[in-house]
């Protein structure tokens, strides 16, 4: 008989006692914990797929099926089983670990595996740690997941939002709707619901602040440059209007002043509403980003043109370089004018 | 154009550098959040929270009704002022005896009196709108930290890119944008080969226009000579109509 060595193992007391019910007899049952034992991360589906190979018919539900499982303590735990991330070699050789045939954005894994050697991720992780270890300090009554998160995790989900884009991610909800090479890049994939939460943890522990010093370079030059740059939103719920109203704007959105420097690199942003007019705000910006980066001079556009303004950065001790507009000087007229040379395009100086 | 600085800038920098510099911006700022607009997702919102503070549009509302106020204050004493003046002229015309110039008097005190009454109004109506704004409000505005996660995510996914960008086309003879590097890389499909000893990475030609191609042999190259390693195992970047 087919089964006979599987009851004997039973026998020997490995097995639970099987007693027939009218749906499920003994073999059914010994079969069943049979196949459990030899895979028990098995779906349930598939376990039935596989009884229905030996040609034993079983007239049970799944749910039936994983009320078993549970009294066994055979039950798989919760979620999706996991995905290998690459398919089983098919190529020939003894050398050949892995081949996976169809890989998707390979400029981004290769991009990725430079950021690896370079260890961009680790003064992030680093900051993000010492974030989350300030706040458990000011919050101790505090729990959610982030807090309890391993240095691996906290890598991983950094570098799903950071690769989003690249591999033609937007928005969070598109790990749900599109195909991401997340599996290959990173070892797993990720959901959004997941990715959020984490979102919104990092936000709970105002990780954004925290996280400014990874930005910024070990040298960054004597000039800074500073610029705002206005994001519009949109949204379905009525909501004030801002400062720039324009069809299918309900709000203006926010303004994000950022600070480069002269090798291109960001040193720092910083999020105002939009009715909060640069020239409010810019000398405490470039206080903070002179004490980060040491850098004094500043240029900037012509949002900050005037008088007080420069009087200000100069009792920080700042410099300011920054443009006259058209309409704000009529030649060489409206100054007393020396001229001091002729550039290579022609313009005097 | 006119360039303008403070001193500390003098003391760094040659005046005739003051037109190179600021030109700079350019390509510093405003290409560079086009670019992260692109390719960055700069302008994609992340969700909002709402934080309860000060009403700033009620607050400048009062500080331009107690401008307008003070204002038609000082109006209405200039006005009572003038308005004394006359009354002062009238009882001195009357006193004298004078015909015409009684008259005359009397038409300005009329003209002064109407003119303080719409003084007076005025100052009533500006003191009503301030009256109505009622005590300081309060206005929820949006917290920008979800926000400004994210933008630091695209601020450093640019630095890395930019020092990615400069570390392979120091290595090669045709340069390029980083949009034609994702282009022709980054968004490419492929196959990927592990051995004991080197990880091989195929890159697709397939569809990419002969002058494409040839520049994705030369990155390739590039991408070669950077030494890149995978777990200990070298990197080989090859593409996939050609012999690995």
């Amino acid at each position: 008989m087919q089964f006979a060595p599987i009851q004997r193992n039973f026998d020997e007391g490995s097995g639970p006692s099987f007693c027939a019910g009218r749906k499920f007899g003994e073999v059914e049952q010994a079969l069943l914990w049979t196949l459990l034992h030899e895979d028990p991360e098995c779906p349930s589906r598939v376990l039935l797929d596989k009884v229905a190979q030996r040609q034993i018919s079983m007239a049970v539900s799944i749910r039936h099926l994983n009320r078993w499982r549970a009294q066994w303590q055979l039950n798989r735990p919760k979620g999706r089983p996991r995905q290998t991330p690459c398919r089983p070699p098919v190529a020939s050789g003894p050398e050949v670990v892995q081949v996976t045939s169809r890989l998707s954005f390979v400029g981004v894994h290769l991009f990725a595996h430079w950021l690896d050697q370079q260890h961009a991720f680790g003064p992030v992780v680093v900051q993000l740690q010492q974030a989350i270890e300030a706040h458990k300090c000011a919050h101790p009554d505090d729990d959610f997941a982030l807090l309890h998160h391993r240095e691996q995790t906290l890598r991983r989900r950094f570098q799903a939002l950071f690769f989003a884009p690249l591999i033609g991610i937007e928005h969070l909800t598109a790990f749900d709707t599109h195909e991401h090479p997340l599996p290959t890049l990173l070892g797993r994939g990720y959901h959004s619901a997941t990715l959020g939460q984490f979102l919104g943890q990092l936000e709970r522990i105002d990780a954004a602040e925290a996280l400014m010093p990874a930005l910024v370079p070990q040298q960054s030059g004597p000039i800074t440059y500073v610029d705002g740059h206005m994001i519009a939103y949109w949204s379905r719920l009525s909501m004030h209007k801002g400062k720039i109203t324009m069809l299918g704007r309900i709000m203006a959105g926010s303004q994000a002043v950022i600070a480069h420097n002269k090798a291109g690199q960001a040193l720092r942003v910083e999020y105002h509403p939009p009715d909060i007019h640069l020239s409010q705000i810019i000398v405490d910006y470039c206080s903070k980003v002179s004490t980060v980066t040491e850098s004094a001079l500043f240029v900037i556009d012509r949002a900050v043109n005037s008088v007080a303004m420069a009087r200000a950065f100069d009792t920080q001790g700042l410099g300011l370089l920054c443009m006259l507009d058209d309409n704000e000087h009529a030649g060489l007229d409206s100054f007393a004018a020396t001229e001091v040379g002729t550039l290579a395009d022609g313009s005097k100086i | 154009m006119v360039y303008w600085g403070t001193p500390k800038v003098k003391e760094v920098l040659e005046t005739t550098e003051w037109p190179r510099v600021y030109r700079e911006r350019n390509e510093r700022q405003e290409n560079s959040f086009k670019r992260m607009i692109d390719h960055g997702a700069l302008n994609t919102n992340y969700g909002r929270k709402k934080i309860v503070g000060p009403d700033r549009h009620q607050q400048r509302a009062r500080e331009k009704l107690a401008q307008s106020l003070e204002a038609a204050q000082k109006r209405v004493n200039k006005k009572a002022e003038t308005l004394k003046t006359h009354q002062d002229q009238v009882a001195e015309s009357a006193s004298k005896g004078h015909g015409k110039r009684l008259e005359q008097r009397q038409r300005a005190l009329a003209r002064g009196e109407e003119a303080l009454r719409a003084a007076q109004h005025t100052h009533a109506n500006v003191a009503e709108h301030a009256a109505a704004l009622g005590p300081p409000g309060e206005r929820a505005d949006r917290d920008f930290r979800k926000q400004t996660i994210m933008t630091f995510r695209t601020l450093l996914l640019e630095n890395a890119l930019m020092a990615f960008m400069v570390l392979l086309w120091g290595r090669l003879q045709t340069k390029g944008s980083v949009d034609c590097l994702l282009r022709i890389l980054f968004e490419r499909s492929g196959a990927r080969m592990e051995t004991a000893s080197q990880v091989v990475y195929w890159v697709n030609t397939a569809g990419l226009s002969v002058a494409y191609q040839r520049l994705l042999t030369e990155v390739v190259a590039g991408l070669c000579a950077m030494d890149l390693q995978e777990q200990g195992k070298l990197i080989r970047v090859r593409l996939k109509d050609l012999p690995p």
